[in-house]
């Protein structure tokens, strides 16, 4: 069969070219600070001392419990939102949806100090929880709080995409053949949407890890209760230098780990979108 | 036994429709496309709400908008075959075929999927996955599913839509003999007068949303309307050219489209005459790296010359591929982004003969 030859090779297009010099220049924006970070922290003395010592494990549990709390605190409650958002038509739907992504053109510290006005001692919901002699500021509550606040819109939109991606017409048929809307949704929508799920809680979690803003302002940076490794950062530089590129390093590490992590899942072929 | 009526519209198009079908009877909707099939279908079915309409069922109020009764889709005792079969891509043919039998104990299960499975000759296929399907064998699967649980009423929407002609003829005869097996009323939907022929009993012609012409088939001619067809999209990409060669044992002829060849699925005695081609762009594959010695009839060089993100989703290539026009394809923005590709790129169009369209 005789096939045109309209491949042109050889001389590159100034579209290409146009591209590709603010492509290296990004990346090196991107690359350079880092790969100084990592050069200076591994070549510092004392970096298995600060790794193992005290304030970073403390630092370490502090991330851990919080950031997994909310995790799953953000799939229970963003998941049927989530779901909601996708299929649902109601009035007022356009503001719920810009309610949900506020947080994410809010400046972090914002966000913390409108969590301390609500849940601190004056606060409306403070006030209730102090009349049982609970306090929730400054607490690993609150650093659940602030990480929630800021990392459900990364789950939902996420999991929002995946739900909206699946033809309704699985759904429809789920139905047909008998099934209510509730098994419908854990056997159907929820497997579909699955690799989309899995992403947004990635994401979600390395939000709340890097989390700093809102945290400071409305829990605090309290060694071994409220501080978390992004926060013993900024408190290391005030002890040395040579402790805050350790952390870093760690940081950095759980960082490429997430991100390696997404790349799977996005090659999942078993978990794509339907 | 089915009877009802349904009175729906949707902007300026109104749907006007009234049936009444026995056990043991099929009845075609037949009609071009946007005269209301499919709609119809998706009303019955529960897939759209009808805002009026009354519905029964072997003597079971389903619908009734007058009084408010809107018995939920699960418990209609309905069977439905989507013209896209949509077989649940994430379990296996058995688990598809068995998900609507919740409340069966597992031998039974077992042993009505093996029936089915039999029944349908398909009994090789019970641990395959759907994406590994032929689209007549995804036909079968799902005519199974939609009949595993006995339904009272089954719905067929286009169900050879996407089989090419000669598997068409063959699944024709099976589905009729499979049809009347099964001895419950059979509502379906064709624009293609063979398969009206084939399979029902009574057809009613639908026109705008309208019923137009109606009665037994075979003491019935085809309608005069000539419905148009109903799997290309409004982005169908045309193509005109001349027959250059022809195999008539194959039933395959090469044509001429701006210098390029390509093969369609249609005998054509007469070489160098002049034919218009219809290409639906989702029956169009994409290979970023030469393709060879595949069984994909027509396989084009071409590069792409733009792109543009339509939404979070999709993205839309635009290809040239010699053909004197552009060609607008759209790919996922996951793979897209996966497979980095750049303008200007080389890349290989695959378009398989039966799905171009001559006329």
């Amino acid at each position: 069969m005789r096939v045109p030859n309209v491949v042109q090779t050889g001389k590159q297009s100034p579209f290409f070219i146009a591209g590709f010099i603010p492509t290296v220049l990004y990346l090196s924006f991107i690359g350079l600070p880092l790969v100084g970070l990592v050069l200076k922290a591994i070549t510092s003395e004392g970096l298995i001392d600060a790794l193992t010592g005290s304030l970073v494990i403390d630092a370490m549990l502090v991330t851990l419990v919080s950031s997994l709390t909310t995790v799953v605190i953000i799939f229970i409650v963003g998941t049927p939102l989530a779901y909601v958002i996708a299929r649902a038509q109601f009035p007022g739907k356009r503001i719920v949806d810009i309610t949900i992504e506020f947080p994410l053109v809010l400046p972090p510290t914002v966000a913390g100090l409108g969590l301390l006005m609500i849940f601190g001692a004056d606060g409306f919901i403070g006030k209730m929880f102090s009349f049982f002699g609970i306090d929730i500021p400054f607490t690993i509550v609150a650093v659940i709080l602030a990480q929630t606040f800021v990392a459900a819109p990364f789950y939902i939109r996420s999991a929002r995409i995946g739900f909206e991606s699946i033809n309704p017409m699985y759904e429809h048929l789920s139905r047909t053949l008998g099934r209510s809307k509730i098994f419908t949704f854990w056997h159907v929508s929820f497997p579909l949407a699955l690799r989309s799920i899995i992403a947004g809680l990635t994401l979600a979690w390395a939000r709340a890890i890097s989390e700093v803003g809102a945290t400071i302002v409305f829990a605090g940076n309290f060694p071994g209760r409220t501080q978390t490794l992004s926060l013993s950062v900024i408190a290391g530089l005030e002890i040395s230098l040579s402790f805050a590129l350790a952390v870093s390093l760690l940081l950095i590490s759980i960082a490429v780990g997430i991100l390696v992590v997404i790349n799977i899942i996005a090659n999942q072929t078993k978990w794509r979108s339907y | 036994m089915s009877v009802g009526w349904i009175k729906h519209s949707i902007g300026s198009f109104e749907l006007d429709y009234k049936w009444d079908v026995s056990n043991g009877e099929t009845l075609a909707l037949f009609g071009p496309s946007g005269s209301g099939k499919s709609l119809t279908l998706n009303l019955l079915s529960g897939f759209i709400t009808p805002q009026n309409a009354y519905f029964e069922l072997d003597s079971t109020l389903l619908v009734d908008t007058s009084k408010g009764v809107y018995q939920a889709i699960e418990k209609r005792d309905i069977g439905y075959v989507p013209q896209e079969y949509n077989l649940f891509p994430h379990l296996s043919v058995e688990k598809n075929i068995e998900y609507g039998l919740f409340n069966w104990k597992e031998f039974q299960k077992n042993t009505r999927v093996s029936e089915l499975l039999h029944w349908l000759q398909i009994e090789d296929l019970r641990f395959r996955s759907p994406e590994t399907l032929s689209a007549g064998q995804k036909q079968r699967v799902a005519f199974a599913r939609s009949i595993a649980r006995k339904p009272k009423l089954l719905l067929l929407d286009e169900p050879f839509a996407n089989l090419d002609e000669s598997l068409r003829n063959v699944l024709r005869q099976k589905l009729r003999e499979e049809i009347i097996e099964l001895s419950i009323p059979v509502i379906f939907v064709s624009h293609d007068w063979s398969d009206v022929e084939a399979l029902a009993h009574q057809v009613s012609v639908l026109s705008q949303g309208t019923i137009v012409d109606g009665g037994i088939v075979g003491k019935f001619h085809k309608p005069m309307i000539e419905p148009s067809p109903p799997l290309v999209s409004e982005n169908r990409i045309m193509l005109y050219g001349n027959v250059t060669q022809t195999d008539r044992d194959g039933h395959l002829s090469t044509c001429s489209v701006n210098g390029v060849s390509l093969i369609v699925r249609q005998s054509i005695v007469n070489t160098g005459k002049e034919l218009s081609l219809t290409i639906d762009p989702r029956d169009i594959s994409l290979s970023f790296d030469r393709f060879v010695n595949s069984t994909i009839e027509n396989v084009l060089t071409g590069r792409i010359i733009g792109s543009a993100n339509l939404d979070s989703l999709q993205t839309e290539l635009t290809i040239d591929c010699g053909l004197g026009t552009d060609i607008n394809i759209m790919v996922s923005r996951q793979l897209f982004d996966r497979c980095g590709v750049k303008p200007d790129q080389p890349v290989w169009v695959l378009v398989r003969a039966h799905d171009i369209r001559v006329k």
